[in-house]
């Protein structure tokens, strides 16, 4: 591409924008999809390059409202792809050489009795958590990915308040049956 | 004690399992629609659970982006940040073979414009098939003596891939009737918008007729397999447009 300067002020049009919303673009990807500086900064560079390419559907108005929905539409597709092949090379057919290796990572420094301990801890949790309610479980589960309530409201399209109830009663389940938990909240 | 690195070991544990169960993360358009309610309740609850799988995808959806320009906001690149990154941006767009490397200059003015050019071209072939009584007729000609069918589309009647209104062609043209919720706006214009080729027709400004609807008459030939949307804009005084309204159906394959 040349956005050549047209005489129109054509080229420094775009470039005020790319100016402008670099940045935000820049650390939505960083903050939204947890990517490293450089991997949002390529992203970042594929949404300036489809909206350039987009240009003939914006319609006028609000040019950060349609940056906006590209930028995460291109994050989206870029996430899931990654996700899509990582759970292809997960699949690890149980007889194949090596897939003992990959099933079982013990930590070879911890102490055996120390381990057998985590173990049961783990499984007791697991037990816990599974006997959750599904609606809780989902709110539990985000939240433990550091996701605010608004955000994880906005994901499970549920009110706030409702998130907040089933993490608060999630939480209160694990700790009456489990004692203290360890998280944020628990002396609640 | 259970510690947060027990519940981060359950956690993977159980994202795997549910992986494992419900699959590959839902398309983007998958979540596009579910963000706008658009799917059936076993289609969202589906989404739901894929999203708290895929917690990437969940907070990719829901974080909100930074704010701009205001005291903790966002500020713009500055001279030494933009340079590298615009020349690198050029590079990769002249690679790529962009529109503009062809020596097309675009600007948003310019896109407005071609858009509005395509839909002036838009009408004048719908109204030459108007002549012959068919396309966008508007609301007096819907029982013109070409149109074989009319279909009541609901209102925002998106109810996921496999729920969407049904809508079969028969004779030359289909008529179908679109009612929106709101009856307070003077004027209106129309998209009618091919999901599977991204193809829009345009109508003009229009107004609801006397039963509070839109007739609108499309030609049966065009009306290929795949799913189709009615968006229907309030136009203002002042020409603004503002998106007010959809009506979904698709036309099945035969």
């Amino acid at each position: 591409m040349t956005i050549r300067n047209g005489g129109e002020g054509r080229e420094e049009q775009f470039a005020a924008l790319y100016r402008k919303y670099y940045l935000r673009i820049l650390r939505f990807y960083m903050a939204a999809f947890r990517l490293p500086q450089e991997e949002a900064e390529e992203l970042t560079q594929d949404a300036f390059v489809k909206f350039f390419k987009a240009i003939d559907e914006y319609r006028g108005d609000a040019e950060w409202a349609y940056f906006e929905a590209i930028a995460r539409n291109i994050g989206l597709n870029r996430v899931r792809s990654r996700s899509t092949a990582k759970r292809s090379a997960d699949i690890v057919p149980m007889d194949a050489p090596g897939a003992r290796e990959v099933a079982a990572k013990p930590d070879p420094d911890a102490d055996v009795v120390e381990r057998h301990e985590r173990d049961r801890q783990q499984k007791s949790l697991y037990d816990e958590i599974d006997k959750l309610s599904p609606a809780q479980r989902q709110c539990l589960m985000l939240w433990l990915e550091d996701m605010k309530y608004e955000e994880i409201a906005k994901a499970l399209r549920i009110s706030v308040d409702a998130v907040k109830s089933r993490i608060r009663d999630a939480k209160r389940a694990l700790r009456a049956r489990l004692g203290a938990i360890g998280l944020p909240g628990d002396d609640e | 004690m259970i510690t947060k690195s027990d519940f981060q070991a359950v956690q993977e544990r159980l994202i795997a399992e549910e992986r494992a169960r419900l699959g590959d993360p839902p398309t983007v358009e998958t979540m596009l629609a579910y963000t706008r309610g658009e799917l059936n309740p076993e289609e969202e609850e589906r989404v739901r659970a894929l999203l708290v799988c895929y917690p990437d995808l969940a907070r990719g959806l829901a974080e909100p982006f930074p704010a701009q320009d205001s005291n903790d906001g966002v500020p713009e690149l500055t001279d030494a940040e933009f340079a590298p990154r615009w020349a690198a941006l050029q590079a990769r767009m002249n690679a790529e073979g962009a529109p503009a490397a062809q020596g097309t200059v675009v600007s948003f003015a310019d896109a407005a414009a071609r858009r509005w050019r395509r839909a002036s071209a838009a009408l004048a072939a719908g109204l030459m098939l108007a002549v012959g009584g068919l396309l966008w007729q508007g609301q007096r000609t819907a029982s013109g003596p070409m149109l074989t069918k009319t279909v009541s589309v609901t209102e925002g009647n998106s109810r996921g891939a496999g729920g969407v209104m049904p809508v079969t062609p028969a004779g030359k043209a289909v008529g179908f009737r679109l009612q929106p919720g709101r009856q307070d706006i003077l004027h209106w214009r129309l998209e009618l918008v091919n999901a599977e080729t991204s193809a829009v027709l345009w109508s003009e400004k229009t107004d609801l007729d006397d039963d509070g609807a839109f007739h609108l008459t499309v030609p049966s030939a065009m009306l290929q397999p795949g799913r189709y949307q009615v968006i229907a804009y309030s136009v203002g005084s002042d020409g603004k447009e503002q998106r007010e309204t959809e009506f979904n159906f698709r036309i099945p394959s035969k």
